[in-house]
């Protein structure tokens, strides 16, 4: 659905890739022996708040976009041992292209044993007019730690919405424990009635796996909001779904736990 | 030996799934007995005593009987009646079919008559007829669950959601059915008739106490019941007074005597094999 | 192995066939549906639903989310892949545990309800490889093939299903009007065409890639209803 081959993107389109590498640097913290952007996509080391042992890499976006027919791909891979905290600088805005097509972003996660992964970027917001097919697939490891957020808004503010097909799948030990798919605005049939978004513009989830330690924790949703906690079938994981009338909202609906390295 | 336990020990215990306060096998549960002899009337002498059709040809299972009945008759009442009246002889389980899922079981509950893992809720979706009748699925789980996770019982009950007159039982649900109106509804009821009052196995007419208070005549009721039901059995009762219960509690037990003597179990007299033999 | 002598080549399973869905697809057959709600009692306690039009609106988002994936499944499980496979790709399309909890029960007794009416080997076989039931969709189409029908029915089966469950359900909470909720009905119909016959070619997919080719879509709000609607204590419908 989502990952059959799109047509080549017409000349204006651009690709971007960063690839991302987190190892242990032997002193007990973490390197990051690939840290690569392609195109107007960087990526940075930065401080964070995870301590020592966690390496931070900040995503930025050196233009606009993306725009309709660009493709993006962000791949990163977390060795046993390592811990790896991933930000973006500010939220992805996708736009319209202008031939109509949609714009592309996969992210391909891999997680070892014993490694750590916070990826917790700020929201893609899909922009009046444009078309995002957004792929994220999470290979874990048994023994892997993962926190990741996604939050997708409709419409930056005050505007009609954009809309955005995004598949997730997650791989726990090699096998499929999670694979939705959610098709969110103009177009989709029944995306703004009461089985889907019912009138909210952004929706999200927290996924934590956690093993060894007990199940893993993130907060229970409030009462009365449209949000639900989640365990997966079989693996160690949580997932924390939301939906909200807006991008803050839907934050507060979707908190980070404390950093995994902090005391 | 129980079906679902025979033969092999190490059979994996089924998914149990949420109907119920999820039990901890049987370590509430009483041991099972045989009911007295001497409480026991001689199934020879009882109107009815053919069982139901037993579903699925299952041998060594619990005796089913069904309480279906208007809203307000006493269905629960006579429930819990029972269960206090036969807990002490018998392993009894309930299941419910209120309107809205757990009242009835809550009710019931809250009156102490029997642990919560005895007690099994069912949804009916709105539809309460079908539940009991027409698509039996949730409660033939509920009654199976109950059974897996307690081990052998001698009785289930299962209370319909109140209804009206036209309510009915599947043969695949009960062995046996019991309607339970009460005089306040009027003593035109039985005249009216409708499966539950003309072919439910026992007719119980509840509240008598309150017929002065109604004006309904209870002859009329006794004369209108037997001409619709012929030969079966109609008691009148008032579970309001000690012991009300009795003649209900008796039938069951009446019921569950020609079960087990159809069923060659040991409540049989000269039953021909060990508990669990084959037929 | 591939149950192809049973139906016709093009996944529908023809004439000779033709009532074994109806019976199937009947909202009468005892199979369990008839107490569940699929989400819709959940929305109108929310609110969202409380006419034919907010009822329509749901019902689209139903079938093309949570109806897409079921009839999918059911037709790959019809077309004969593995069944635990798709279990468990069923398992992974389902993230609520209470919908999981339900899906189990319901393709339980679905089987109960199947083994009576069309008894065959593989049937018991799947009750006995999951005593604790197997996802709805996957029993449906194991079901599909027993009674003659082919992938194209058992889809279509589970794309009727994933609507008119929910849309009974609303005449019964709402009291609407059943003649304007059989007419939502006859306006989704060629949609829910449309799904069954997607599924059936995803299905095809699914049997040279692996189940992982079979679609996944979700609906936010159905998730959230699930597990709000399974810890009421009082509640109509089962799910």
């Amino acid at each position: 659905m989502t990952r059959t081959a799109a047509p080549a993107p017409p000349p204006s389109a651009v690709r971007a890739a960063v690839r991302i590498t987190a190892a242990p640097d032997g002193r007990g913290g973490t390197a990051l022996p690939v840290l690569a952007g392609s195109g107007p996509l960087a990526v940075r080391r930065t401080r964070g708040p995870g301590g020592p042992r966690t390496a931070q890499a900040t995503l930025v976006g050196a233009m606009a976009g993306p725009l309709g027919g660009d493709r993006l791909r962000i791949e990163a891979e977390v060795r046993a041992g390592a811990a790896l905290r991933v930000t973006s600088a500010a939220a992805t805005v996708a736009l319209p292209g202008r031939g109509g097509e949609a714009a592309h972003c996969a992210v391909v996660l891999r997680v070892e044993a014993g490694a750590v992964l916070e990826w917790l970027p700020e929201p893609v917001v899909a922009a009046a007019g444009s078309r995002l097919l957004a792929d994220t697939r999470i290979d874990l490891a048994p023994g892997a730690r993962l926190l990741l957020r996604e939050e997708h808004v409709l419409g930056r503010y005050g505007e009609e919405p954009g809309r955005i097909t995004s598949r997730l799948t997650v791989r726990h030990g090699g096998r499929t424990v999670l694979d939705q798919r959610t098709d969110l605005g103009p177009g989709a049939p029944g995306w703004d009635g009461p089985a889907v978004l019912a009138g909210h513009r952004a929706c999200g989830h927290l996924l934590h796996a956690a093993p060894g330690d007990g199940p893993p924790v993130l907060p229970a949703p409030p009462d009365g909001a449209d949000a639900a906690l989640l365990p997966l079938p079989g693996c160690p994981a949580v997932l924390l779904t939301a939906a909200a009338p807006d991008a803050l909202a839907l934050r507060r609906l979707l908190p980070a736990p404390a950093p995994a390295g902090s005391p | 030996m129980h079906r679902d336990h025979a033969d092999d020990p190490g059979a994996a215990v089924p998914t149990r799934h949420t109907w119920a306060p999820a039990a901890p096998p049987a370590a509430a549960a009483p041991p099972a007995t045989v009911p007295d002899p001497a409480t026991v009337p001689d199934p020879a002498a009882a109107p009815a005593p053919v069982p139901a059709a037993r579903p699925g040809g299952d041998r060594r299972r619990a005796l089913r009987i069904g309480l279906g009945g208007p809203v307000g008759s006493g269905k629960t009442a006579t429930v819990a009646a029972l269960c206090r009246a036969l807990r002490d002889r018998l392993s009894i389980a309930v299941v419910t079919n209120d309107i809205y899922t757990t009242e009835d079981a809550e009710f019931l509950l809250r009156n102490a008559v029997l642990p919560p893992e005895r007690i099994a809720a069912v949804e009916t979706g709105c539809c309460p007829h079908t539940a009991i009748r027409d698509d039996i699925s949730a409660n033939i789980e509920a009654v199976e669950e109950l059974e897996d996770a307690l081990g052998p019982l001698d009785l289930v009950l299962v209370e319909s959601g109140g209804d009206n007159l036209t309510a009915t039982f599947s043969q695949g649900l009960v062995d046996a059915q019991v309607f339970v109106i009460d005089v306040s509804g009027g003593d035109k009821v039985p005249r009216k008739g409708g499966p539950g009052v003309s072919r439910s196995d026992l007719l119980v007419v509840n509240k008598t106490d309150l017929a002065p208070l109604v004006g309904a005549d209870l002859g009329v009721m006794a004369r209108d019941a037997r001409a619709q039901r012929g030969d079966l059995p109609t008691v009148f009762c008032s579970l309001a007074a000690p012991d009300g219960v009795a003649p209900v509690a008796s039938w069951v037990l009446e019921r569950l005597a020609a079960w087990r003597a159809a069923d060659g179990g040991p409540g049989a007299p000269g039953a021909p094999g060990p508990a669990g033999a084959p037929a | 192995m591939h149950p192809s002598t049973t139906r016709s080549g093009n996944g529908d399973g023809g004439p000779a066939a033709r009532t074994a869905l109806l019976l199937l697809a009947d909202g009468r057959f005892p199979a369990g549906g008839h107490a569940h709600s699929g989400g819709a009692e959940a929305a109108v306690h929310a609110g969202r639903i409380h006419d034919t039009a907010t009822l329509e609106a749901f019902l689209t988002g139903r079938l093309h989310t949570a109806g897409l994936t079921a009839a999918a499944l059911a037709a790959a499980a019809a077309d004969g892949l593995d069944p635990l496979e798709l279990d468990a790709a069923a398992d992974a399309r389902t993230p609520s545990p209470a919908q999981r909890s339900t899906s189990r029960r319901l393709g339980r007794q679905l089987l109960r309800a199947a083994r009576t009416a069309w008894p065959a080997p593989a049937l018991d076989d799947l009750a006995a490889a999951l005593p604790g039931g197997p996802h709805q969709p996957v029993a449906l189409g194991l079901t599909a093939t027993a009674a003659g029908l082919g992938p194209g029915d058992a889809a279509a089966a589970a794309a009727y299903e994933s609507v008119n469950g929910p849309a009974t359900a609303c005449v019964r909470l709402l009291g609407l009007d059943p003649y304007a909720v059989a007419a939502v009905l006859a306006r989704l119909a060629p949609a829910a065409d449309r799904i069954a016959a997607d599924a059936v070619e995803a299905a095809g997919d699914a049997r040279a890639l692996g189940p992982e080719a079979l679609p996944a879509a979700s609906a936010p709000l159905l998730d959230h209803y699930a597990e709000q609607h399974a810890s009421w204590k009082v509640r109509l419908f089962a799910s």
